[in-house]
């Protein structure tokens, strides 16, 4: 389920870092460039492990049926959802913080009602639990190399900070 | 009492009396045990010269510079090496111009040789303590890499009221890059797209929250908005800043070097309630000038900016003005070099407000240059050219020290005898090439030449036009609206053939 929660955040984090690195190549050397990369790939395993433990906790705090009996199918279900979600919102988040309050809680049950109907038919279809489960499957070993660059980019910012 | 008693205590009761209560925790007289005289040196970031009374503004937007102007010099004619933070501020602090130190990109940092050849390690062989602080990320960055030669480095969130940046409070050893890091991460400007899909966003949650609070809080005193800086990343207070200034100049025992690099007057323009709209019904009208082919803004919000500019350099004045009241009272003036400036200017006109354009004109280079020596009770005008390279070649001569050959500036005039007028035929330059990469030849970029009269502005490798010049005479037409370039101008070829050898030499050096 990790690499579940790595893939969206890894993800997203190479397109952003795509978009600014013509201007990172424009300011920095080489080095320097990989020096801030580093900070952003450590930060995605932070992201992940915050994204997985969350997992866990409501595996444990809920009911068996809602999460733990098909933890990588609906782990897997909940965590898409999610980064859409999590995506219209970054690409929209100046109107959002624009918006009263009730708009915006329209948009987090707005949120919360397509992860219950995602979660609702996860239970209802095979056929939908086999591909969330094939899924995870086919980007695990996209996933084994996003965590290798996450895992470099830790310990890269452990090294920068050593001096 | 909260902060916002204190703001409301102070307003009433006058600021001077305020600040007796806790400066008495440092009753001792201000003595020190060495003759050298300290040096305190206050950058207004984005302070226009062209926007203050005291070099020549129609509106009295800065009385208490003109009182101290009493008991300085007067420089009318200085200009910053850039029109934003790193270019200028890099020049003030190594002598010598960007393309030398590189700091000519937003976040810019100074190259290698500059980590030791700056104004902190060009005083290491006097007795002063040399300390730094900065509202500024921007100039944090530089600090940060002349920090090796800065004794006391104050945290800038120690003068804040919250301050969201996370890369110096964890990860100080390479603040550089995770200051980088953390602007791609959590940004805190709302335009950017954060690296962080999910964190970001409970990151900006939270930050709404505290903005939020502080806003209510301290409303009545800033009804604009609580001054900020670096977007969200911190919100503070001018006084803050100033009652620390105040306080260590008030018991110091040992000479020191301070430099002071404060927010204010840099937009937002969130000034106190006393000066909220104290110009808008002023009859202000400013002189009609063509439209730029960088211009992008409506006339109106860029005259509606400029008022708001105006009155928050009232706010900065006001409190300039109560830290030179305290630093009289506490006889710090009599043995101190007090030298007042900016890293570069703001701009008001042709469609443009603000500081971020490829454009030169001279509310963006001009800024106020203000230096009392130890003791002076007398006025001096100066209206030769000068630049802020000169800054650390004059400090380092005030203090009976050599200048170090890697120096571009020169020693400011009337530093070194009655009668020194300086060289008005001198050449300064200043240069915005925040497009161009770090290492390598200039390839869109805007370069200033100024010398004597006049100044001849070299724009080239922009898409709205291949490559152009304009030269204005700054001393008869300050305003710069009478474009006197034309081939045939003896001055015009004369100055573009040396602007042109210049840029050859720029070129030259930037590829090694």
């Amino acid at each position: 389920m990790f690499t579940v929660a790595l893939f969206p955040v890894q993800l997203w984090a190479a397109i952003v870092l795509f978009q600014e690195i013509p201007v990172l190549l424009l300011r920095l050397p080489m080095g320097e460039i990989l020096g801030v990369v580093a900070y952003v790939e450590a930060f995605t395993l932070v992201e992940a492990g915050v994204i997985w433990l969350g997992l866990l906790f409501w595996a444990l705090v809920l009911p068996g049926w809602f999460l733990r009996d098909q933890f990588v199918a609906q782990g897997t279900v909940m965590v898409l959802v999610s980064s859409v979600w999590a995506v219209l919102l970054q690409l929209n988040l100046s109107r959002f913080w624009q918006l009263n309050s009730r708009r915006q809680i329209a948009w987090v049950m707005g949120y919360l009602i397509s992860v219950a109907l995602f979660s609702y038919y996860v239970r209802q279809s095979q056929w939908f639990a086999g591909l969330m489960v094939g899924f995870v499957k086919r980007i695990e070993p996209l996933a084994i190399l996003y965590l290798l660059a996450a895992i470099l980019g830790l310990v890269g910012v452990i090294i920068r900070n050593l001096g | 009492m909260n902060r916002r008693d204190f703001l409301k205590g102070a307003l009433a009761l006058g600021m001077a009396g305020l600040l007796r209560p806790r400066l008495s925790a440092f009753s001792t007289p201000h003595t020190q045990s060495s003759d050298q005289p300290n040096i305190i040196i206050l950058v207004f970031d984005t302070f226009s010269a062209y926007h203050t009374s005291i070099h020549g503004y129609s509106r009295d937007t800065t009385p208490h510079l003109s009182r101290f102007a009493q008991q300085a010099y007067v420089y009318h004619r200085h200009y910053s090496t850039g029109n934003f933070t790193p270019p200028g501020t890099g020049s003030l602090l190594t002598g010598v111009y960007p393309w030398e130190h590189r700091a000519f990109h937003i976040n810019g940092t100074v190259i290698e040789p500059y980590l030791q050849q700056n104004l902190f390690t060009a005083l290491a062989g006097t007795a002063h303590k040399r300390l730094a602080y900065t509202h500024n990320s921007l100039v944090m960055l530089l600090l940060d890499q002349m920090s090796s030669a800065i004794d006391q480095y104050v945290p800038t969130r120690d003068l804040t009221l919250f301050d969201d940046l996370l890369a110096d409070r964890y990860f100080g050893h390479d603040f550089g890059n995770a200051f980088l890091g953390e602007k791609l991460i959590l940004p805190k400007d709302e335009r950017v797209l954060s690296s962080s899909l999910f964190l970001s966003l409970f990151d900006r949650w939270r930050r709404e929250r505290r903005i939020e609070a502080t806003r209510q809080a301290y409303a009545a005193d800033f009804p604009r908005g609580t001054p900020r800086a670096d977007r969200h990343t911190r919100y503070f207070l001018l006084e803050d800043a100033v009652n620390w200034i105040a306080g260590y100049s008030a018991q110091a025992s040992d000479p020191y070097l301070l430099y002071a690099h404060l927010y204010p007057p840099h937009g937002p323009y969130n000034t106190r309630h006393e000066f909220v709209n104290v110009f808008a019904q002023d009859g202000y009208v400013p002189v009609a000038k063509e439209r730029s082919l960088f211009a992008s803004e409506r006339d109106e919000v860029v005259a509606r900016n400029r008022q708001q500019y105006d009155e928050f350099i009232l706010y900065t004045d006001a409190e300039f003005g109560r830290l030179i009241a305290e630093l009289e009272r506490e006889g710090v003036l009599d043995n101190s070099i007090v030298l007042v400036t900016s890293d570069h200017g703001e701009l008001f006109e042709r469609g443009i407000f603000g500081h971020i354009t490829p454009v030169l004109y001279e509310p963006l280079l001009r800024v106020p240059m203000l230096l009392h020596l130890p003791g002076q009770k007398e006025r001096h005008d100066v209206t030769t050219p000068t630049s802020v390279v000169d800054i650390l070649p004059s400090l380092l001569t005030l203090l009976n020290q050599p200048v170090p050959g890697w120096v571009r500036g020169r020693v400011l005039p009337g530093l070194s005898g009655s009668g020194d007028e300086g060289e008005r035929g001198r050449a300064i330059y200043a240069l915005e090439a925040k497009s161009s990469r770090k290492i390598g030849p200039l390839t869109e970029a805007t370069l200033a030449l100024i010398k004597g009269d006049y100044k001849l502005i070299h724009y080239f490798g922009y898409e709205e036009s291949e490559s152009w010049f304009e030269l204005f005479d700054v001393t008869h037409d300050p305003e710069e609206l009478q474009n006197l370039y034309a081939p045939e101008n003896p001055v015009a070829n004369e100055l573009r053939v040396e602007l042109l050898a210049l840029l050859d030499q720029i070129n030259q050096e930037m590829s090694r």
